[in-house]
């Protein structure tokens, strides 16, 4: 591993028992949410979020502001 | 009378100073003397410097006398979280990195504490980095939980919920990326706000995942608590992603009651890891909302929720990592083992995950407001699955097995910090133990207003916010 990561094998030293599983995604391939939620992915970027909570925020709160 | 003055709630201590009741002096002394009386059993206080905060008190007392009274904050000593920065002043983080680090600027949030007159007096310990919901702190020590010392605080804001609690300080800034806010809020009984994100700008603020930071503040009483929010909240230049929407007037709502409002209560996901103890008080909570007029309206949750927790600890462990990169090599000891080990994680995190599961919060999102708030206007949930556990037992340098029921902590928190919803902590009743235990709000984006009326409604039914720790008496 050393060979060809380097930072894995440097990072690996001062992991062990204490730290936490790695945070990785839910992504069994016969797991029907993560196969939706693959396909969601495809169609959006992190941009799109925030365009969301202001579409979603309340109707008074918008008025006159840039997000409509 | 000195002690006495702690026990007054910080909407009732700022009615005190402005009709010349209290001076903003005498409040001062209170906390500082009560600081420095309690702090060698609590650690939660990481710094204070009496004499500045003498002098700025008087200054408070001499401009109110000539009838400038600079907000309605007016002289009202608050003490925060060590990781927001005030030019000149250190800001350690809870950390040995930073611990002689003295910023050049001052956060948006002081800045808006200090435009409502608020005085800034003490510096409050708080997990190394933020990074950590028990409260342990392997660097500065671990603040004890002032309804039993032997009990976690919560974290990562715990040096402020437990200088609510205890009565040192009459409200703190906290900040919330996976629970941190809600947490010790509920480890201490007291009242916690963690904004929808963009509400408050993060200028200023230590940062730990900015996809996810958000600044909020602790206080006993909801009423003290949207004192503080509406001093915060705002947009900055400073922080490109705080929003540009007006910010409400949320007290002249405050009082309106909730006869009519629609309260969600999850079918599914958010009760199914918590214990029969805990579920019942939090569920009680729910007939005083009703009693009130409320209308509680079953929801089912979107199936993605499950998936969010872990989205969660991707985006902080990459973000973190990313900030963290050039300490984690160059002083990889001067880390706390734990906060090192879960910064390393992310080091080795695939950026497409990590872009995925920022991608994913819209369309997550999407989901989830369709299912819940076309139907309710805010939702009832949990904050904690499980009473609160003792320090020794949640060490995991001494127990690595409970490192699986830390991670479980944040089922009900982390997915609400990868929606960005807003959601307010308040106590709602003790475990078997004696601890407290709570339940949080969460509402649609951007309406804090809602979620502060509702919470509101709930204090005056109810004497659990006004509870006071034995040892605080």
């Amino acid at each position: 591993m050393a060979d060809t990561d380097p930072l894995g094998a440097w990072v690996a030293q001062y992991q062990g028992v204490l730290m936490d599983p790695p945070p990785k995604a839910p992504s069994s391939a016969d797991d029907p949410v993560q196969a939706r939620l693959a396909d969601l992915a495809f169609e959006a970027e992190p941009a799109d979020y925030v365009r969301l909570i202001h579409a979603l925020a309340p109707a008074d709160l918008k008025e006159g502001s840039d997000h409509e | 009378m000195s002690d006495d003055l702690c026990q007054l709630s910080l909407s009732e201590v700022a009615t005190a100073i402005a009709r010349g009741e209290v001076s903003s002096e005498e409040a001062t002394a209170a906390s500082l003397a009560r600081m420095e009386q309690m702090n060698p059993a609590l650690n939660a206080v990481q710094h204070l410097d009496p004499d500045a905060a003498l002098t700025a008190a008087r200054q408070a007392d001499t401009e109110q006398a000539a009838g400038n009274r600079r907000g309605p904050l007016h002289g009202v000593p608050l003490a925060h979280k060590d990781m927001y920065y005030r030019a000149g002043r250190i800001s350690g983080c809870g950390s040995k990195i930073r611990a002689d680090f003295a910023p050049e600027v001052t956060s948006f949030a002081l800045q808006g504490l200090d435009r409502a007159g608020a005085l800034d007096i003490a510096r409050l310990n708080m997990v190394e980095f933020a990074l950590g919901v028990t409260g342990h702190n392997e660097i500065t020590g671990t603040p004890r939980n002032p309804w039993n010392t032997d009990y976690i605080p919560g974290g990562s804001s715990s040096g402020a919920g437990v200088s609510v609690a205890a009565r040192l300080t009459y409200g703190a800034l906290g900040s919330d990326t996976g629970g941190s806010i809600r947490f010790p809020a509920c480890c201490n009984g007291v009242t916690g706000m963690k904004p929808t994100w963009s509400r408050v700008s993060r200028a200023g603020a230590m940062p730990l995942s900015p996809s996810l930071d958000c600044v909020g503040p602790i206080t006993r009483t909801v009423r003290d608590n949207v004192l503080m929010f509406e001093a915060i909240a705002g947009q900055d230049p400073r922080d490109a992603t705080s929003s540009p929407l007006p910010v409400p007037d949320v007290l002249s709502t405050l009082d309106n009651g909730v006869k009519g409002l629609k309260v969600g209560v999850p079918e599914n996901y958010f009760y199914d890891e918590v214990t029969p103890e805990i579920a019942a008080l939090v569920r009680a909570s729910l007939d005083v909302l009703e009693a009130a007029g409320a209308e509680l309206v079953a929801v089912t949750i979107p199936e993605s929720i499950v998936s969010t927790n872990a989205y969660t600890s991707l985006i902080i462990a990459a973000e973190a990592a990313a900030i963290h990169q050039h300490w984690l090599q160059d002083r990889p000891d001067d880390y706390g083992t734990q906060t090192r080990a879960r910064m390393m994680n992310g080091l080795t995190t695939a950026a497409s995950r990590y872009i995925q599961a920022r991608s994913l919060r819209a369309p997550i999102l999407a989901e989830f407001a369709a299912a819940v708030f076309d139907k309710v206007d805010i939702l009832h949930l949990p904050v904690m699955i499980t009473a609160i556990p003792t320090i020794a037992e949640s060490d995991t340098a001494a127990n690595p097995g409970f490192m699986e029921a830390i991670i479980a902590m944040g089922l009900c928190t982390r997915p609400i910090n990868y929606l960005g919803l807003p959601a307010l902590t308040m106590p709602c009743g003790f475990d078997p133990a004696g601890l407290p235990t709570a339940f949080q709000l969460v509402g649609r984006p951007f309406d804090e207003a809602t979620l502060y009326r509702a919470g509101a409604a709930y204090q005056r039914d109810t004497d659990w916010h006004d509870r006071v720790p034995p040892i605080a008496g």
